[in-house]
């Protein structure tokens, strides 16, 4: 009998691990010309900007913002970094004994699934506009049920493009779902604060994990909270208030999809949302925002938990060095306040 | 043109002045609302102790003078919590953890003691309750740090010292509870110390 996983959409999945080609070894090139590709792209779209009000300085921004761009996507071309990722994930879901599925480029010449989705109508029956390239449905599921830890809002470092999805288990035996996208990020005008990671590694190229991790409790907590970023104009009054003013501050609290409107089942679902958020969840989730800058979704009796972390090398065998100790610690942090929310 | 500018400074005034005490009020009444919280949890601890002392009694009979000293902190505790007074409540469950610490302990070198379900049952909720009351208490704390800074900070120290906004003091822990506060780090087990942004 094959071992099943737990996943929060289809319920239980089969165990497997999709198999990836070792990858080509690609051409190196020095992070300084990356570093000169991302100083261009964003010096193109400032002066493009300056170039609304003074048309001349286009001659200079649109070629400054291409040749960025051209640099950026050629090098990762030339370096096989896709390739290399997705060999890294997989190295990832071996080593942690994790069933494993990695998403399919989004190219189409290369994506025969996709392309034939392409050719039909959107899930709502209207036409695709020429060259949209579909979304593929595992990715939209997500999207349908926790976009909000997907997308991009001021407050959040980047969006989750996801790469590639994990069922595994934690120590303490409970098992998870997580999707993980990987994105090298330029470091060069950052903050000095970015520019090390946990791990000693100091670098003006960092690859960044963008982790979603979901989980089943132990009870139906019967509500859907949202705890997001709050915003970066300061702690809304609109949302729902804890006794923490540091919590407060850096989660923007919701119940989403509320059930029936009178003042009494309000007030259930506030008591349903205090219970979760014991002083011991909020204590943990604080410290959980420092580490991984977290946001989550408690929907049921489903926890969806997203974060991010770094490695700061544009060398792979470092990051697959750290990439094991990153996603296991995350997963082990997701669950680190199970039993208090229970 | 004066007069409008004497209105326009009159109501700057005035709504920093709205602001500023506003700002302080909600932070003050946070704090009460954080030490509300650990008073929640200390009644649970203290709920929880007779059971415990009851269940334990048959098996200790021998060792009473633990259980005693647990239940006389308890209702020093007990008696703390009614007057009110942060301090008094702080060496009191302090010295309440102190009596159960040395329970636990006993209880390590005779594990038969243990061996009943309610026991370990009664054990396990109140090692719970503590999580909870180091939690509670981190966020008191925090709570009492953000309204201190406001309290001695520029403006709201002119507004402080006119309605008589003193600083508050912090829920203090001894060493051995410190054991207890630092548990729910366990990712730090896997190298995340520090912060990272």
């Amino acid at each position: 009998m094959s071992k099943t996983m737990w996943d929060p959409f289809v319920g239980e999945v089969d165990f497997h691990q999709q198999s990836v080609a070792n990858p080509r070894e690609g051409i190196e090139i020095p992070d300084f010309f990356r570093s000169l590709a991302g100083v261009l792209v964003l010096a193109g779209f400032v002066i493009c900007f300056v170039g609304i009000f003074y048309r001349d300085a286009l001659w200079l921004g649109v070629p400054s913002l291409c040749i960025g761009l051209v640099g950026l996507l050629g090098i990762d071309h030339l370096n096989n970094k896709d390739g290399k990722i997705r060999w890294l994930l997989y190295q990832l879901a071996e080593a942690n004994r994790w069933a494993f599925e990695v998403l399919p480029s989004t190219n189409l010449q290369k994506n025969e699934a996709l392309k034939r989705l392409a050719n039909q109508p959107r899930e709502n029956g209207s036409a695709r506009q020429p060259g949209e390239i579909p979304m593929d449905p595992r990715v939209r599921r997500v999207y349908d049920r926790v976009g909000d830890l997907l997308t991009g809002k001021v407050g959040r470092v980047t969006v989750l493009d996801i790469d590639a999805f994990f069922w595994g288990e934690t120590r303490k035996s409970v098992p998870f779902w997580m999707a993980i996208g990987v994105v090298q990020a330029d470091m060069t005008l950052a903050a000095p604060s970015l520019k090390t990671d946990a791990y000693g590694n100091t670098g003006n190229q960092a690859y960044m994990l963008q982790m979603l991790c979901a989980y089943r409790l132990d009870r139906d907590t019967g509500i859907r909270a949202r705890l997001l970023h709050e915003s970066v104009t300061g702690e809304s009054r609109h949302d729902f208030q804890t006794e923490s003013i540091d919590f407060n501050r850096k989660f923007n609290i919701s119940i989403a999809d509320r059930k029936g409107n009178t003042p009494e089942d309000a007030d259930a679902q506030y008591q349903a949302l205090l219970q979760a958020l014991s002083p011991a969840t909020q204590a943990t989730l604080i410290e959980l925002k420092r580490k991984y800058d977290v946001q989550l979704v408690i929907d049921g009796d489903t926890v969806f938990y997203a974060g991010w972390d770094k490695v700061n090398s544009s060398d792979f065998s470092i990051v697959a060095e750290h990439i094991v100790t990153v996603t296991e610690a995350f997963a082990e942090s997701a669950v680190s306040f199970k039993h208090f929310v229970e | 043109m004066t007069l409008l500018t004497v209105l326009i400074l009159f109501a700057a005034v005035l709504g920093g002045y709205v602001y500023c005490y506003n700002g302080l009020v909600n932070s003050k009444l946070k704090v009460d609302e954080g030490w509300s919280g650990i008073i929640v949890q200390l009644k649970r601890r203290h709920e929880l102790i007779p059971n415990l002392v009851n269940a334990a009694r048959t098996a200790m009979s021998h060792e009473s003078g633990i259980l005693e000293s647990i239940l006389e902190a308890r209702s020093n505790a007990l008696a703390a919590l009614a007057d009110g007074n942060h301090d008094t409540v702080n060496e009191a469950e302090a010295a309440l953890t102190s009596a159960l610490n040395g329970f636990v302990g006993y209880t390590e070198d005779n594990p038969e003691i243990t061996a009943t379900d309610n026991i370990q049952l009664l054990q396990r909720q109140l090692e719970e309750t503590e999580d909870q009351i180091a939690a509670s208490r981190r966020l008191f704390n925090g709570n009492v740090q953000a309204f201190n800074t406001k309290v001695m900070s520029i403006p709201w120290n002119f507004i402080a010292n006119m309605k008589g906004f003193r600083p508050e003091t912090m829920f203090e822990v001894d060493a051995t509870e410190m054991v207890t506060i630092s548990k729910p780090t366990d990712i730090a087990a896997l190298g995340m110390d520090g912060d990272r942004r």
